[in-house]
């Protein structure tokens, strides 16, 4: 049945249109809303209500809006960009690091303008250094924004204008009735001696003298080669032509003469594969234990005096005599066996022991093969007399105005009495670009640009030239002292120019590469900063007449340096003191000691052990006893250290520390013993006889590792848990995987039930070599600098709160007497089963489709969970605001950094904060952090290849195995690395360099029992000598349970 | 229930003359009159809580690196005193549920304290994983609420999460049971209240309690339902809690016998607390009569128990390190024993394994002043227990390059001290306000249990009447009953 319509009206009924309009509608007029966001309400269809609900929600929004607080972001935006800086792409500029003997070709990465990391340089444009640094090197970036810097010139302690310094001081050099001296280290830059030169002639007659002197004085070695070959120059030492290395208490590797250098040619000899297993041979006899002696094949500890002794021993033999000790007669023996391709350095500066080095490097042929006259270096041409004319002439009247250049006498100088001295002077200017002693005694300050703000030339070594170019323009109202010198000539123009003249008239001549026209070749010097052109004059003959009278004069200097005896040697990161305020260097642990922020008496466990020093100073506090050092009845007190490997009776103090002219106190750490370095034939020798005597005072010390743990040779040593593994050579030929046999098994026994990551693009993995790594550090500041790893000072370090992602860790193993030493970089494993990813509570670390471990910094809430349950303990956590990344303090209007250092705060500053990498978010207090194999870099790496439309591509090895290009992704420790110990890349690409050495029957991981699968492999260490076997098991020192 | 005990049994309410009226008087009486001792110890308590407030602002302030700890030492003194405290917590349950299941009547004496202390030691408990965290700010994040920050969400693998929501259910159980169990007393507190105020006030805790039957029904059903849901959290949370450490891979911590060992430690040290409370509170509040010799001993006999329990886990531990042929245990076990931190393994095996075995002997067992500084040793010993198992396996854990020591700073002392003072704050201002022993249960047991009955049940026995003179009304004895 049709069901029934109702209708109310005929509109209804016949649906007309009118009716359908209104019916549909729940409303029968038009709602307002949309017509007021149509509608302007200036058309006035809009009514009250609309009117406002507008202003209600305008107000309300704009209430919101307002309260949030906001925060205040300084950023300008360029108004000009300049062409080549786009914000957010660094830029590199190929330059030189020279400072005071240290020398490094360099790239120099830039962000914005700001110079913020520095990288080795291409080896091909790198032929000294190779492309790698130094330590130094990598921190020198900092000193840029140091607070300590001179801002302006100055007199006295007050800020003058450069016209009125070049006023006055012109006037008083001219007025000055005597000499006028520049006293600066050893200038590499021809550029800026002929500068000098010009200034010297200005001054007219001979009234001015450029001494040299270097802190850390080659002057023995500079004037043997005088004596025997007539050039007071020292020649080109090759180490990659070496097959039998001795060094006789020379740390080639650390500090000596070239050590960036030396560790990447050394290495060439070091680095063993399956195609290439030969490797040289390195003898170290050396009395104070340095990371050169613990790379050693056979180590010989010994006093200081019989250093000399077995050098004179070597010789006898090595001439056809014989040798006192059939110890070092053996040695000798190994020499002569590879004649032409041995090598003997002596890091003495006393003559005599240099003339017979070189006598011993004749007999055996070496001049010509491993030791060239080719190419000397520049870096050291000091006199250590020069020092003692200064003070003379000071105090004699002769000299009347005295300028200092890279140089800071009144710290380094063995000879007292320099700063009194200085006020007979009419006139005294400093040169220096910062705070330091010699400046705060001078009258004028006239301060010197930074490296990084210059333009400048050098020449390390003859024929190879190199060039600085300005990666910022100055901070300050520096000149640079190119400059200075030229206008004090009186000369018209820049240093830059004078630069390209010289140049153009020196060099462009002398070159083959670039036939074309100067600005050509200007241009791709620019870019390369490097040029090579014929070296010097390669022939020397040798004349050994003094090497017999040298010998016996030895003999009695051994003789004179009784039983107890002392040596002061130089910091691989602070060096002669220069560098002591600069906050990376202070934190770097010493790579023998693994102690920072000071100097102290080195000294053998043993000898402490039986003469009531505790060898085993306190977990808690670190307290060392403190012992007086007496030498020529100077003392000095410091804390005394064990050290491993140190011969009883022997005592090693590092110089350089002890400052006082710098800007906060925790840079004074230490005592300066510079004073101790004795007079002996017109040069100083840093070996004494001394005393020794036990005070009741103690002190604490900031080490970062201590070798004093349990021995327990059953119980977990070290070769129980897998951490080091090592061979010998002879073991090695015969099977590659020798020392690392159980791997096998472990391998067999890594048997899960768990899924495993699937890694669809790359998969990051590194491969360290602990055969070629060197323990230097210079990973360890390249880390701190690229990921803005805080300094924690000196406190916070002897609390074992240090920040580094990186570390090297030293294990000793055999003796007490002589230990072998691995060092094994340590840094984040990237487990690809990591104990910390499952642990967190907020999944602030996990792991990314890279076979990274990441972290989550504004996710993490501090449990410290995930570095408790780390096996590597590589997490760090941020117990204070290190990094001032907090506002708290600031918003509170009070400080809570109380507990910060004054080294930490010096960090804080504004300008110190322009190192710090924009690419890196600087960590904030409470939450943890860690390695990233540098994950802004593998980012660029990847966004690069991918604008280039092409596979990233690997890095690129020569035929030894060194690195001739590294590819799209690096991390900054392995472009860092002198020694290219650390590969890097991708392992999901079996072509890979990583792929391959991680395959490699060397590779074993940390740990690896432990199933964490790591992405970082480990090369064990082979040692070249004849024993069957290493050692039964390796295991740590400790004489107390 | 069984109304009839033997006579040789000993009574758990002491004195002849007690009766219904009088229990309430006893009870009841510290709530209602203040003692220069209890000003004296709620003041110097209160400071110390106050210097638990300092501290904790400290830490935030400026960081935890206020406390002791290191690179290669993330937890220390935080997490033990979190574990140690916790562990104290769970005797409260345990007395409260699983004697309750298991009819013990000994437990009505000491079950209020114990619950009361539970919740006290939670929160001091508590407070430390909140505190430990570096961002304490950001604590919220570990719970997995709904948020615009994408897909992100907690990690439900990670054991310290587990312990988020272990703990959590135990703290509203332990206190929904203890409340839920205080409404009949507040009830009889208010009724003896004479002061308007008071009366109010107490009449709104007791929710109104009328002590009508169906009252007391659903009442005892309640406690029953919940001692049902409290006996397996009594388990768990500190099984929970030892996952902390059994899930990690770090030696001395990897070890799948800490569940039950950590559960019996839990039960011990809780025991242990209870005991050191009860004996100060029955000699305070003079309740000698009704926290007794028995119960004392009935404690006792736990306390010997679970302390060998632990005794032969950490034999097992040892025994298991040598047995498993793996170098890092059997390295983390002989550090434990002989490294450093000897002291503190030597302090916890004689706290928790030698001394608590002098319990074998009756007179000991039943000897107030043994008792109460042999339960200060447990807590010495269980503290020491937690510490050896955390700082001494972080401290040389598989790199020997990193191994530490860990030293406490005044912070770390004082945050201890202070949740210690904090705990004892909140005892007393519980013993003062609340009534300490269950009024209710403990008349419930009057009639069975109590010298009075027993006296008066052997008078009727004697007059020959014989029989189960317990199933009847005691007369006498109900004469001022309300």
């Amino acid at each position: 049945m049709a069901e029934k319509i109702y209708w109310k009206g005929i509109e209804e009924k016949e649906q007309l249109e009118g009716y359908k309009q209104v019916a549909d509608k729940e409303f029968s007029e038009e709602l307002p809303v949309l017509s007021s966001i149509t509608e302007p309400i200036s058309t006035g269809k809009s009514n009250r209500r609309d009117f406002l609900k507008m202003l209600g929600f305008s107000v309300t929004a704009a209430t919101i809006a307002a309260s949030c607080e906001m925060p205040v972001r300084k950023s300008i935006p360029y108004i000009w960009r300049p062409e080549e800086i786009a914000p957010g792409i660094a830029n590199y500029y190929a330059s030189t690091f020279y400072q005071n003997g240290d020398y490094c070709a360099v790239l120099v990465k830039t962000r914005e303008g700001r110079p913020i990391k520095i990288e080795g340089r291409e080896s091909k444009n790198a032929r000294v250094t190779k492309g790698g640094t130094s330590p130094r090197a990598q921190a020198s970036v900092l000193s840029l924004y140091d607070g300590g810097r001179y801002r302006n010139p100055m007199r006295g302690k007050e800020n003058i204008t450069w016209e009125k310094a070049d006023a006055e001081i012109g006037e008083k050099l001219k007025a000055a009735n005597g000499k006028v001296v520049l006293f600066s280290s050893s200038i590499i830059s021809p550029s800026t001696n002929a500068a000098i030169a010009e200034f010297g002639k200005s001054l007219g007659g001979d009234k001015f003298q450029h001494l040299v002197y270097d802190s850390i004085s080659y002057s023995g070695m500079l004037d043997a080669n005088d004596k025997t070959f007539g050039k007071r120059l020292i020649p080109s030492y090759n180490f990659a032509k070496a097959k039998v290395i001795v060094s006789i208490g020379a740390d080639f590797l650390g500090t000596w003469l070239s050590p960036v250098e030396f560790s990447a040619d050394y290495a060439l000899n070091r680095r063993v594969s399956k195609e290439k297993s030969d490797m040289s041979r390195h003898i170290q006899i050396e009395a104070v234990p340095t990371m050169t002696g613990y790379k050693a094949d056979k180590r010989v500890p010994v006093k200081p005096s019989e250093e000399l002794a077995a050098l004179v021993d070597i010789y006898n033999v090595v001439t056809g005599g014989s040798a006192k000790n059939e110890k070092y007669g053996k040695i000798a023996q190994e020499l002569m066996g590879a004649k032409g391709e041995s090598l003997l350095v002596v890091g003495s500066n006393d003559v005599n022991a240099q003339i017979l080095a070189n006598a011993v490097n004749n007999a055996l042929g070496n001049y010509g093969t491993t030791i060239t006259w080719d190419r000397p270096y520049n870096t050291k041409q000091g006199s250590d007399k020069a020092i003692t004319n200064l003070i003379e002439g000071l105090n004699n009247g002769s000299i009347k105005a005295v300028l200092f250049y890279e140089s800071n006498p009144v710290f380094t100088s063995p000879v007292k009495g320099l700063a009194e001295a200085l006020k007979k002077a009419d006139v005294s200017v400093s040169f220096a670009n910062r705070l330091d002693e010699t400046s705060a005694a001078c009258s004028y300050v006239a301060p010197d640009s930074h490296w990084l703000e210059s333009w400048n030339d050098g020449e390390p070594k003859a024929g190879i030239f190199n060039l600085t170019q300005p990666a910022i323009s100055k901070l300050f109202d520096t000149r640079q002292f190119g400059d200075t010198m030229l206008r004090w000539a009186g000369k018209e123009g820049s240093y830059y120019d004078y630069i390209q003249q010289y140049w153009e008239s020196n060099i462009y001549g002398k070159q083959k590469e670039y036939t074309a026209a100067f600005w050509a070749f200007w241009d791709n010097a620019v870019r390369d900063a490097e040029v090579e052109t014929a070296g010097a004059d390669s022939k020397g003959s040798f004349n050994g007449s003094g090497a017999a009278d040298a010998a016996s004069a030895l003999v009695s200097t051994a003789s004179s340096l009784g039983d107890v005896q002392v040596k002061f040697y130089e910091s691989i990161a602070i060096g002669d003191g220069y560098w002591a305020d600069n906050p990376w260097l202070q934190e770097l642990p010493d790579p023998v000691s693994k102690i920072t922020w000071d100097n102290y008496i080195i000294a053998s466990p043993i000898w402490m052990n039986k003469n009531g020093y505790n060898i085993d100073p306190d977990f808690k506090e670190k307290r060392y006893a403190v012992a007086k050092l007496t030498v020529n009845g100077q003392s000095v007190e410091l804390p005394v250290a064990g050290v491993p490997g140190t011969p009883e009776g022997v005592f090693g103090v590092a110089l350089g520390y002890g400052r006082e002219a710098v800007v906060n106190d925790e840079l004074k750490n230490g005592k300066n013993v510079f004073g101790f370095l004795t007079s002996k034939d017109g040069g100083f020798t840093n070996i004494a006889k001394a005393t020794i005597e036990k005070t009741d005072k103690t002190e604490q010390l900031a080490i970062t590792q201590t070798h004093f743990n349990i021995r327990l040779k059953d119980l977990g040593g070290v070769k129980t848990r897998k951490v080091v593994k090592e061979t010998i050579l002879k073991d090695y030929k015969k099977d590659p995987a020798a020392g690392n046999e159980d791997r096998k098994e472990i391998l067999e026994e890594l048997v899960t039930l768990y899924y495993k990551h699937d890694y669809p693009g790359p998969n990051w993995s590194m491969v360290i070599d602990l055969n070629t790594c060197t323990g230097c550090g210079a990973c360890v500041v390249a880390c701190n600098a690229e990921n803005n790893v805080p300094v924690v000072g000196k406190d916070q370090v002897r609390r074992s709160r240090e920040m580094h992602w990186l570390r090297i860790d030293r294990y000793y193993t055999g003796t007490e007497e002589n230990p072998d030493v691995v060092f094994q970089p340590m840094l984040c494993q990237q487990c690809n089963n990591a104990p910390c990813e499952n642990v967190c509570p907020v999944a602030a670390t996990n792991h990314s489709s890279e076979g990274l471990n990441q972290m989550v910094y504004n996710r993490c809430i501090g449990t410290r969970y995930c570095a408790n349950n780390c096996p590597y303990k590589v997490r760090r956590f941020n117990w204070y605001d290190y990094q001032q990344a907090d506002s708290f303090d600031k918003k509170w209007g009070t400080d809570n950094n109380r507990p910060l250092s004054e080294a930490t705060l010096s960090m804080h500053e504004p300008l110190t904060r322009m190192v710090l990498n924009p690419d890196v978010t600087v960590r904030c207090r409470g939450v943890m952090e860690k390695c990233s194999f540098c994950v802004q870099r593998l980012q660029a790496g990847k966004l690069e290849a991918k604008k280039g439309n092409r596979v990233l591509a690997d890095m690129e090895l020569n035929e030894d195995g060194t690195v001739r290009k590294f590819g799209d992704v690096s991390t900054a420790c392995q472009t860092a690395c002198p020694t290219n110990a650390i590969t890097f890349g991708d392992r999901n690409n079996k072509e890979s360099v990583v792929y391959k050495k991680f395959n490699d029957e060397r590779a074993f991981g940390v740990i690896e029992d432990l199933h964490t699968m790591p992405n970082i492999m480990y090369l064990t260490q082979v040692r070249n000598r004849d024993e069957e076997k290493v050692y039964e098991v390796l295991d740590y020192y400790h004489d107390k349970v | 229930m069984h109304a009839y005990e033997s006579e040789f049994r000993e009574p758990l309410i002491n004195g002849l003359d007690k009766n219904y009226t009088k229990i309430t008087d006893d009870l009841v009486r510290p709530t209602e009159r203040i003692t220069t001792l209890w000003v004296i110890a709620t003041l110097l308590t209160g400071a110390g809580a106050a210097f638990f407030v300092f501290c904790l602002t400290w830490t935030v302030w400026f960081g935890i690196g206020t406390w002791g700890l290191n690179k290669t030492i993330g937890w220390a003194w935080d997490i033990t005193n979190f574990v140690w405290w916790i562990g104290i917590g769970h005797a409260g349950t345990l007395i409260s549920a699983i004697l309750l299941l298991f009819r013990q009547r000994y437990r009505t004496g000491i079950n209020r304290a114990a619950e009361a202390m539970t919740i006290f030691a939670v929160i001091c408990a508590g407070m430390f994983p909140i505190f430990h965290m570096g961002r304490v700010w950001d604590a919220p994040f570990i719970f997995p609420l709904p948020n615009t920050r994408g897909p992100l969400w907690v990690n439900f693998n990670s054991p310290l999460l587990w312990d988020v929501f272990a703990i959590s259910t135990y703290f509203s159980v332990s206190l929904l049971f203890w409340y839920s169990g205080l409404m009949p007393d507040f009830g009889t507190i208010r009724d003896r209240s004479k002061n308007k105020w008071r009366k109010w006030i107490y009449n709104m805790l007791a929710f109104g309690w009328q002590g009508n039957a169906k009252q007391w029904q659903r009442f005892e059903s309640l406690a029953l339902v919940l001692a049902g849901l409290c006996t397996p959290l009594v388990l768990s949370v500190h099984t929970i809690v030892s996952f902390d450490f059994a899930t990690s891979v770090v030696s001395g911590w990897h070890t799948t016998i800490f569940p039950p060992y950590f559960v019996a430690g839990a039960i011990f040290s809780g025991f242990a607390m209870v005991e050191t409370l009860m004996v100060i509170t029955r000699y305070l509040f003079k309740l000698e009569d009704y926290i007794t010799i028995a119960h004392i001993e009935s404690m006792n006999k736990i306390i010997v128990l679970t302390g060998s329990i632990v005794g032969i886990a950490y034999l097992t531990e040892l025994f298991i390190a040598w047995y498993s042929g793996y170098g890092y245990e059997q390295f983390a076990f002989y550090n434990r024993v002989f490294g450093k931190y000897w002291w503190a393994y030597a302090w916890m095996m004689s706290c928790n394994v030698i001394t608590p075995q002098l319990y074998w002997f009756k007179p000991i067992r039943r000897n107030i002043y043994v008792t109460f500084l042999l339960s200060i040793f447990v807590n010495i010993g269980m503290w020491f227990e937690r510490f050896v198992i955390i700082v001494t396996s972080l401290a040389a854990d598989n790199l020997p390059s990193s191994w530490s020591y860990f030293s406490p700073t005044w912070v770390d002392i004082g945050l201890f001290t202070g949740s210690i003072s904090l705990f004892l704050f909140l005892f007393l201002l519980f013993a003062r306000f609340f009534p300490t022993i269950a009024i209710a249960e403990v008349k419930s047991i009057f009639r069975i249990s109590s010298e009075a009955a027993k006296a008066e049940r052997a008078k009727l026995e004697g007059s020959g009447t014989g029989g189960f003179v317990g199933l009847q009304a005691v007369g006498p004895l109900d004469k001022d009953a309300k």
